[in-house]
């Protein structure tokens, strides 16, 4: 997972949030905002499941439950998995 | 409570000077002392959700909050033809969106306690309101953009309404960009809601949507593009005016339909480049080859 931080911080600001809420992955420190606004981010969370060929195949806006993001990535790794079985094949 | 209350309105009525202030004490607080005092309670309650640490602190800083929404309500009616009224019809709508806001985040946050969202009544009698007194009106703009972020029902009639009726173009303008991005937000929510039918149930008697809308019986692609065609007409005919939080309604309309033309399942997802949290470069397109969630995020 990579992550997009909307608080439109800086990276060492941005590192000091992410240490204090024990957040592990790496995320965009979208300083001037040019991501968000470019993505035209409405509120947070927002998720977008990207593909292997890099398409989005789900979105959510606002908090869709475990269950639903991890169902939905493991269906779309399986596809990966069967993309790179078939390209080591030929 | 009550002391914080009485510290609170003397600081005001300081700021506006004691002669003043005495006066208004002999009688009862003028509508707009009213509106005052109502506000200025509202602004200190609501940084209580955040320093809320359990489920029953969530959950009762919630409902602390939907009162507001009355009192802002009953304010209105008292005086409806006060100029105060207008701006306590803003507050109510303002609270109510706040209120189904935190309810949704504490769904997510809350295990054993969960407010009942913004009672639908306070929604109702200001829509009435503003139907019955504001309709034609040249101020109801800003309101008319509040109107967006909450999938009601009554807010989507309203909006309607305004862009059949209203003679002011300015007004008519928000009103189509806002009823746009309400139609979207209720598309997305029940994307949401999709995968998860006990949180169908919840979010019907929230927004006061049909059974058959969130079992999807309407059709998604078609209602995409009634989305679309209102952003459409909001970017075509009412590209200048002015937002109330800056920019312009054609500017918007722009960036909602790029979301909306390329930010959409089936599209290749737009090449994203900058720093992480350590100032490294980080890219999107590294990950090709593998499957991303990405998160937009934001502390509380």
């Amino acid at each position: 997972m990579i992550a997009v931080n909307g608080a439109g911080h800086g990276p060492e600001a941005l590192k000091r949030v992410m240490e204090k809420e024990n957040l592990p992955w790496r995320s965009f420190a979208d300083e001037k905002r040019e991501i968000v606004s470019k993505w035209n981010l409405s509120g947070t969370p927002t998720f977008y499941a990207i593909d292997h060929a890099g398409v989005i195949r789900h979105k959510w806006v606002g908090a869709p439950g475990e269950a639903a993001l991890d169902l939905a990535l493991e269906k779309l790794v399986g596809e990966a998995e069967d993309a790179a079985r078939t390209e080591t094949k030929k | 409570m009550q002391r914080t209350t009485r510290g609170m309105l003397a600081f005001l009525y300081a700021l506006a000077g004691a002669p003043a202030a005495i006066a208004a004490q002999d009688g009862p607080p003028s509508p707009a002392e009213r509106y005052d005092s109502i506000l200025a309670e509202y602004q200190a309650e609501s940084g209580a959700f955040r320093k809320a640490a359990t489920d029953e602190e969530r959950k009762s800083a919630v409902e602390r909050l939907d009162a507001f929404a009355l009192r802002f309500l009953e304010l209105l009616e008292d005086h409806p033809k006060d100029p105060i009224a207008l701006e306590a019809a803003l507050q109510t709508i303002r609270v109510v969106n706040s209120v189904d806001s935190l309810t949704e985040l504490t769904w997510v946050m809350n295990e054993t306690a969960f407010p009942e969202g913004s009672r639908g009544e306070p929604v109702g009698r200001v829509v009435a309101f503003l139907r019955r007194d504001h309709l034609r009106s040249e101020k109801i703009g800003p309101i008319c953009q509040r109107m967006s972020y909450g999938p009601r029902r009554e807010y989507e009639a309203f909006l309607r309404s305004v862009l059949h009726t209203n003679p002011h173009p300015d007004v008519r303008g928000l009103a189509c960009l806002a009823l746009a991005q309400l139609l979207n937000g209720r598309l997305l929510k029940l994307d949401l809601v999709r995968d998860r039918p006990e949180l169908a149930g919840r979010v019907e008697r929230l927004f006061g949507l049909d059974r058959d809308e969130t079992l999807r019986k309407r059709d998604r692609a078609e209602a995409a593009r009634d989305v679309e065609r209102f952003f459409e007409k909001a970017e075509s005919e009412y590209r200048d005016v002015a937002l109330p939080y800056g920019g312009t309604v054609g500017e918007r309309a722009r960036s909602e339909l790029f979301e909306l033309r390329h930010l959409a399942v089936g599209k290749a997802a737009p090449e994203i480049v900058g720093v992480d949290q350590e100032g490294r470069r980080l890219e999107l397109g590294d990950y090709r080859g593998r499957v991303v969630l990405l998160d937009f995020w934001q502390e509380l």
